[in-house]
C-alpha cells in the first residue's frame, strides 16, 4: 500500500478515499461528507469536521477532515482512531516517515488478511510543506444535475464464456470492450479525481445482475457500458450511443406531478433519463472529436443493463465488428486509446467546472 | 382475571387485528398503484368518476372493409443505424390482427433492393394476439440450431424491435373490428425473451413505436 502524504499547516494528511480504497473498502465523496465502507462497517465523516458517525458509535478525530485541491484528506495521526473505532481494525504503525523519505516496510498485521494481499505495505511519503489552508466548503461551487458525478461505473460488455460478437478477423467484442474500458479507467485516474469502478477487469464471466448490483452497491453516478456494434450490412460503420428512455412509470409520475405538484418529491427514472440523454450527447461530441469517426448517432433504447443499474447511464458501441476496415482500425491500440480518451473527455465535460476541482474538462 | 380485564384484552386483540388488516390492505393498495404505474396507467385518473372520462374513444376514420392499401414496412437502412420505410401495396381487411400478421410475413420475407432485413433468421412467428387495450403480443419461436449464429448488439436488436413495432402500429394496418395497436410485447416460445436468450434490450415490457429510428424517405410520408 502506497499513500502520498501532504503537509497542511504542519500536519501530515493522506487522501481518505485512497486510504479506504487501498484497505479494500469503498468510499463515496459528497460535497459535505464522505461515506466509507470497510470490513462490513460503514462510517460517515463530515468534511471540515472532526465528527465521525458510525452505526455503532460516534466519535471525534483530533484533526478535521479537510478538502484540499479536490481531494478529501485525513490527518495521518487520525488513521488509527478511524480504523479502531470506525472499523474495528488497527494499524500497528501508520507509516509516517520523515519528510522526503519512504519507508513502510512494516506489515499491517491487524488489517484482515482478505483486505491486503501478502506483501502489501503501507508506505506514506511526504510532499510539499508549503501548502495554504484549504478553502472553506461554502465558497466552493457544488455540482448539480448532470454535473454531480463523482463515481463512474465502467462496464466492459460480455466476457468469459460470453465473447459477444467475434469478427471474421477474430477480434471478439469482449476483448475490445475490455481494452477500451481499461484504457478509460487509466485515463480517468490520471486526469481526473473521479472514482471509477470496473464491472470486470479481466476475461471473466459477470452476469448482468452482478454488474448492476455492483453499480448500485458503490452508488455510482454514471454507468458507462462499452460494447461493439454489429450489422447485417457489411458497409455499416461508426459508433453509436444509447440511453434508456423514460419508463412508463416515470411518465405517469411526471403527468401526476404536473397535475398535483408536491405529490411526488422525486422522479428518479425521469431524472436519470434526462441526465443519460445529456451524457450521451456529451460523449457523442467528445468521442467524434477524439477518434475522428464521422458516422455516429445517439438513440433512446430501453437497454436492460442501463435500466437495472438505476442511475444515469449510456451504452457506447465503439464501432462495427462486421465491417472489415473498421475492425482493423478497432484492433489497433491507438484507436482504442482515442475512443477511451473521447469517453473520458465527455465525462469530464459533463462534470465541467463544478464540484470536483482537478477534473480537466 | 376479572371480566373487565378480559374485555380489555379482547379489545386490544381486536384493535391489533384491525390494525394489521388495515396495514395489509394498505400494502395491497400500494402494490396495485405501483403495478398500474408500471404499466403506464394513471391511478388518479382511474379513481375519477366515469363521467369525467370521455365516454368513448374518438371515432376511427372510416375504413374500407376490404381492399388494398399502401403500407410501410420498416427495414434497416444500409448505414446500419436507422430504419428505412419501404412502401408496399397490401391486401387489408377489417381485422388489425390479420393485417399485422400479413405485415409480419412481408417483413420476414425481406426488403427490396435498398434495405437490409430486420427480422433475425433464427425467429419465426408462432402466434399473434391483440389485447383489448391495444397491446399486440407476438410470440416467436426459435429455429433449432440458429443460436450460435445469432448476431447481437443494441443496434441490431433495436432495428428488429422498432422495425416490427413501427410497422405494426401504423394506421394503415388498423381495422375497425379490432382495437388500435398501440404497443407490442415480444415473447419467445411463450416467455419474455430475456428468459430464453440474453438480449441487450429490455423486452420485459411492451414497446411503443419510435419514429426517431426512421430515415426520412419519399415513402415515409405515406402513413405513420
Amino acid at each position: 500500500m502506497r499513500l502520498r502524504a501532504v503537509d497542511v499547516q504542519g500536519v501530515p494528511h493522506v487522501s481518505l478515499p485512497e486510504f479506504i480504497d487501498q484497505c479494500g473498502g469503498y468510499c463515496r465523496v459528497d460535497p459535505a461528507r464522505v461515506s466509507a465502507d470497510l470490513f462490513g462497517r460503514s462510517v460517515v465523516v463530515g468534511v471540515n469536521d472532526t465528527k465521525v458517525y458510525s452505526s455503532r458509535e460516534s466519535f471525534a478525530l483530533a484533526h478535521p477532515v479537510i478538502r484540499h485541491r479536490g481531494e478529501v484528506l485525513i490527518a495521518v495521526d487520525d488513521l488509527d482512531v478511524l480504523l479502531a473505532q470506525g472499523f474495528a481494525a488497527r494499524i500497528k504503525r501508520p507509516g509516517v516517515v520523515p519528510e522526503g523519505r519512504e519507508t513502510g516496510q512494516e506489515p499491517l498485521p491487524d488489517i484482515p488478511d482478505e483486505a491486503l494481499s501478502p506483501g502489501r505495505r503501507l508506505t506514506v511519503s511526504t510532499e510539499s510543506t508549503d501548502i495554504p489552508a484549504p478553502e472553506p466548503l461554502n465558497t466552493r461551487r457544488v455540482g448539480t444535475g448532470a454535473a454531480a458525478i463523482q463515481t463512474v461505473i465502467i462496464d466492459p460488455g460480455h466476457g468469459g464464456s460470453d465473447p459477444g460478437y467475434v469478427s471474421a478477423a477474430g477480434l471478439s467484442e469482449k476483448d475490445l470492450s475490455l481494452a477500451v474500458a481499461l484504457a478509460l479507467r487509466r485515463i480517468l485516474k490520471e486526469t481526473t479525481v473521479l472514482k471509477s469502478y470496473l464491472t470486470r477487469s479481466d476475461d471473466s464471466t459477470v452476469s448482468p445482475r452482478d454488474r448492476s448490483n455492483l453499480a448500485r452497491r458503490v452508488r455510482g453516478d454514471l454507468f458507462v457500458s462499452i460494447h461493439a456494434a454489429v450489422s447485417m450490412s457489411e458497409t455499416a460503420e461508426g459508433f453509436g450511443i444509447y440511453y434508456a428512455p423514460s419508463t412508463a412509470r416515470a411518465e405517469v409520475m411526471s403527468r401526476i406531478r404536473r397535475r398535483r405538484p408536491g405529490l411526488f418529491f422525486t422522479n428518479t427514472d425521469r431524472d436519470n433519463h434526462a441526465r443519460s440523454m445529456r451524457a450521451a450527447r456529451a460523449l457523442e461530441t467528445s468521442i467524434a472529436a477524439a477518434s475522428g469517426v464521422s458516422e455516429h448517432w445517439v438513440r433512446g433504447v430501453p437497454v436492460a443493463i442501463l435500466r437495472d443499474a438505476g442511475m444515469p447511464g449510456v451504452l457506447v458501441e465503439v464501432g462495427h465488428l462486421t465491417n472489415p476496415a473498421e475492425t482493423a482500425l478497432l484492433e489497433s491500440r491507438s484507436q482504442q486509446e482515442k475512443i477511451a480518451r473521447g469517453i473520458a473527455e465527455g465525462i469530464a465535460a459533463m462534470v465541467g467546472d463544478v464540484a470536483m476541482p482537478g477534473v480537466q474538462p | 382475571m376479572n371480566r373487565a380485564d378480559r374485555r380489555g384484552i379482547l379489545k386490544t386483540f381486536l384493535l391489533s387485528l384491525w390494525g394489521m388488516a388495515t396495514m395489509v390492505l394498505l400494502f395491497v393498495v400500494i402494490l396495485l398503484v405501483m403495478e398500474m404505474m408500471r404499466q403506464g396507467q394513471d391511478p388518479l385518473r382511474t379513481l375519477r368518476p366515469a363521467s369525467a372520462q370521455p365516454a368513448t374513444p374518438p371515432p376511427a376514420p372510416p375504413l374500407p372493409a376490404l381492399g388494398t392499401r399502401d403500407v410501410l414496412l420498416y427495414f434497416a437502412a444500409k448505414n446500419g443505424h436507422a430504419l428505412r420505410p419501404e412502401r408496399r401495396e397490401m391486401e387489408v381487411s377489417d381485422s388489425s390482427h390479420e393485417n399485422c400478421l400479413r405485415a409480419l410475413e412481408a417483413l420476414a420475407q425481406g426488403p427490396g433492393e435498398e434495405g437490409v432485413p430486420v427480422m433475425p433468421g433464427e425467429l419465426k412467428v408462432r402466434a399473434l394476439y391483440l389485447l383489448e387495450d391495444g397491446e399486440m403480443v407476438i410470440d416467436f419461436s426459435r429455429r433449432a440450431g440458429t443460436v450460435q449464429r445469432r448476431m447481437r448488439s443494441v443496434g441490431i436488436e433495436a432495428l428488429f424491435v422498432y422495425g416490427v413495432v413501427n410497422t405494426l402500429t401504423q394506421s394503415a394496418l388498423q381495422g375497425s373490428k379490432d382495437p388500435t395497436v398501440r404497443r407490442v410485447r415480444f415473447l419467445i416460445d411463450g416467455l419474455p425473451p430475456q428468459d430464453s436468450l440474453p438480449w441487450h434490450i429490455d423486452l420485459r415490457e411492451p414497446i411503443a413505436p419510435d419514429q426517431s429510428w426512421a430515415e426520412q424517405t419519399p415513402d415515409s410520408g405515406a402513413h405513420g
